[in-house]
């Protein structure tokens, strides 16, 4: 855990200087003059200053036992399902919504705890059923219909 | 008198058919989620504020109020019976609540639980009625000074109680006021780290912001960690409290309702906060302090009670002065703005169906949720053995839908994925996203006060410690920063007002 918090508080400095040298290009202004940019400065050199702080007090702790980020667990898992779901919301308006958060249920009822494939594809269908009568028929939510008109 | 005229027509307002349905709906989903750990009422508001871009400002916040103070009461069934708390305000029930079910009394604990929400809650919705209205006319005195310093006050106080680390707490609300301004500066018309991209000229809205933070990264923690739930298996019989419990309890009801009021009024004070302190009166005045812990009643009755109270206490500054006290009233706030109401001191006289009509909804949600948390406890704890597996993709779904649906686009998706994916590592790496959340909603006002503060002094910070109300809170303020040097205050304190739902 030291570790990881080092190198969070290495990028928060490093956002900190981005937000600081954007906010000097934005214009500042002056105390009498508040320019766009005077907030956002004045909160990234706050940002870096503290960012300063923890990294000395992340410095001089002690790495607790059993404490790292991830443990006992891999993140494998949970890089999947980022990547499916961003890759998802890219494909969506292609797809549409019902097929495409069909297959993306099918993914998500496996991912937590492999269940049978049976009952994945009638919790996946219910699960879509319902979400669509919901929102795209009740509440008329304008949900994205895909390449195939639906 | 004025008042009460007033509340005749925020009732006439509440009873409405359309008012009376969305505050059910609100009051239930309140309690489901609740009762569900793993989805605090922070997380479902979130899900459902696009939900409520269709129908009328009164009608979403009624709802919207309603899941607030609906899951205090359903936090306490999961406590009580798996020891498990349904969302942070209930975690003190757990100490006491699981053990009185253990020795077969989970029906009295239940019981004292909801009847005593119910005398807090009605109590803080009088209390919010009497006080709300003088707030709000002493708030018209209020000038861009006396906003911005009572802003910061705010956001000091929630980071000085609500993390164990109040450097990285104060990172987290530096990181969301910088948030808070990108896209287009309303004075200047400059657009501001939107680095070109068109999609973030309006700025990153606040649902694909607490959707992510809350909903996603909650989801990504939970494929890493099972939830085990061991929930109490004998049947819940008894739930009306007998008259000793009552005589044991009634104190602690009556204190716990002060302090939560009191305590859910203070900005950064919260239901969270309210139940903990509570917790550590009742056992302080106990005589039997050694027996917390162990299955007494009163550390069931005085956290229940204190975090309704608190509750509806968080309405008052938000109401009157437009200042969220915690990062629900904040994602309220939120939707009073989305919904072209601005909560103030002119809510009163500008919209006065809204602050009356709400807090008419209040009285009412109080008697559904009694209704709804006794004799349905059976379905309630039904719905606590769905399985998790199940559970999970229904509740990202609803997320995805909630954040596409804001402005039709997947862009908004792809926000609400990203802030989950900075929620979940800010999680990992113990910094708070109730400080940022907090700073996000207030940024934009902060900076709108500060620069008119900045231009009626000619660029002079003395007008801040110049005027009484200001220096005050200012001065307060510094104290809270400095106090984190002192050798006393240096120790690692346990964070204690998760307003977050992190569990």
């Amino acid at each position: 855990m030291r570790k990881a918090h080092i190198i969070a508080n290495f990028f928060w400095l490093a956002l900190s200087a981005a937000v600081c040298i954007e906010s000097i290009r934005l214009k500042i202004g002056s105390f009498h003059a508040p320019g766009p940019a005077f907030l956002p400065f004045f909160a990234g050199l706050l940002l870096g200053i503290l960012s300063f702080i923890s990294l000395v007090q992340s410095l001089k702790e002690k790495e607790e036992e059993g404490t790292r980020i991830w443990g006992e667990v891999s993140p494998l898992k949970l890089i999947l399902m980022l990547v499916v779901l961003f890759l998802y919301t890219a494909l969506l308006k292609t797809m549409g919504f019902l097929i495409g958060t069909f297959l993306l249920l099918i993914f998500l009822f496996r991912v937590v705890e492999p269940l049978r494939w049976r009952t994945v594809l009638i919790a996946s269908l219910l699960t879509i059923g319902t979400a669509y009568l919901l929102f795209g028929i009740l509440l008329e939510s304008q949900l994205p219909k895909g390449i195939l008109g639906f | 008198m004025d008042t009460l005229n007033q509340l005749l027509m925020g009732f006439s307002v509440a009873l409405q058919p359309m008012n009376f349905f969305y505050c059910f709906m609100g009051c239930l989903i309140g309690t489901l989620v609740g009762v569900l750990p793993g989805l605090g009422p922070t997380a479902a508001m979130s899900l459902l504020l696009p939900a409520t871009f269709h129908v009328s400002p009164v009608s979403a916040i009624i709802m919207l109020a309603g899941i607030y103070y609906g899951a205090m009461y359903g936090g306490s069934t999961t406590s009580i019976l798996v020891n498990i708390p349904g969302e942070a305000a209930s975690v003190v029930t757990c100490f006491d609540g699981y053990q009185m079910a253990r020795q077969g009394r989970a029906g009295p604990a239940l019981g004292i639980s909801a009847f005593g929400s119910f005398i807090a809650g009605t109590l803080g919705i009088v209390g919010l009625t009497l006080i709300g209205p003088p707030l709000a006319g002493l708030a018209l005195k209020f000038g861009p000074p006396e906003y911005f310093s009572l802003m910061c006050l705010g956001m000091v106080v929630l980071t000085f109680l609500a993390s164990a680390s109040m450097v990285r707490a104060l990172m987290m609300a530096c990181f969301g006021i910088i948030i808070g301004t990108i896209g287009t500066d309303t004075v200047s018309g400059t657009t501001r780290f939107t680095f070109g991209i068109l999609e973030l000229m309006d700025g990153v809205g606040l649902v694909p912001v607490v959707m992510g933070l809350f909903g996603i990264s909650e989801m990504l923690l939970n494929i890493e960690q099972k939830i085990d739930r061991d929930i109490f298996k004998t049947k819940v019989k008894g739930l009306l409290p007998t008259l000793q419990d009552w005589m044991q309890s009634k104190w602690a009801i009556l204190r716990g309702t002060v302090i939560g009021f009191f305590l859910g009024i203070l900005p950064g004070g919260g239901a969270v906060l309210s139940s903990f302190v509570s917790y550590a009166i009742e056992k302080r005045v106990s005589k039997y302090p050694e027996k917390f812990g162990t299955g007494m009643i009163e550390g069931v009755a005085g956290p229940e009670s204190a975090n309704n109270s608190a509750a509806q206490g968080a309405f008052i500054p938000l109401l009157t002065l437009g200042i969220p006290s915690n990062v629900v009233m904040a994602m309220l706030l939120g939707a009073l703005i989305i919904h072209g109401v601005t909560p103030g001191p002119l809510l009163l006289t500008q919209h006065p169906q809204v602050f009356w009509g709400v807090v008419a909804s209040m009285y009412i949600g109080n008697i559904m949720l009694l209704i709804l948390n006794l004799p349905l406890i059976g379905l309630w704890v039904q719905v606590l053995k769905v399985p998790y597996p199940f559970l999970m993709p229904i509740v990202i779904l609803f997320c995805i839908i909630g954040a596409y649906t804001i402005s039709n686009s997947v862009v908004d998706v792809l926000f609400m994925l990203f802030f989950g994916l900075i929620g979940y590592l800010l999680k990992k790496l113990r910094y708070e996203a109730a400080p940022l959340i907090l700073a996000f909603v207030l940024g934009p006002m902060l900076e709108y006060h500060l620069k008119q503060s900045l231009m009626i002094s000619k660029g002079s910070f003395s007008i801040f410690f110049m005027r009484p109300i200001s220096a005050t809170c200012l001065i307060i303020t510094f104290i809270l920063l400095s106090l984190p040097t002192l050798p006393k205050f240096r120790k690692k304190r346990p964070g204690v007002t998760l307003e977050s739902d992190e569990l």
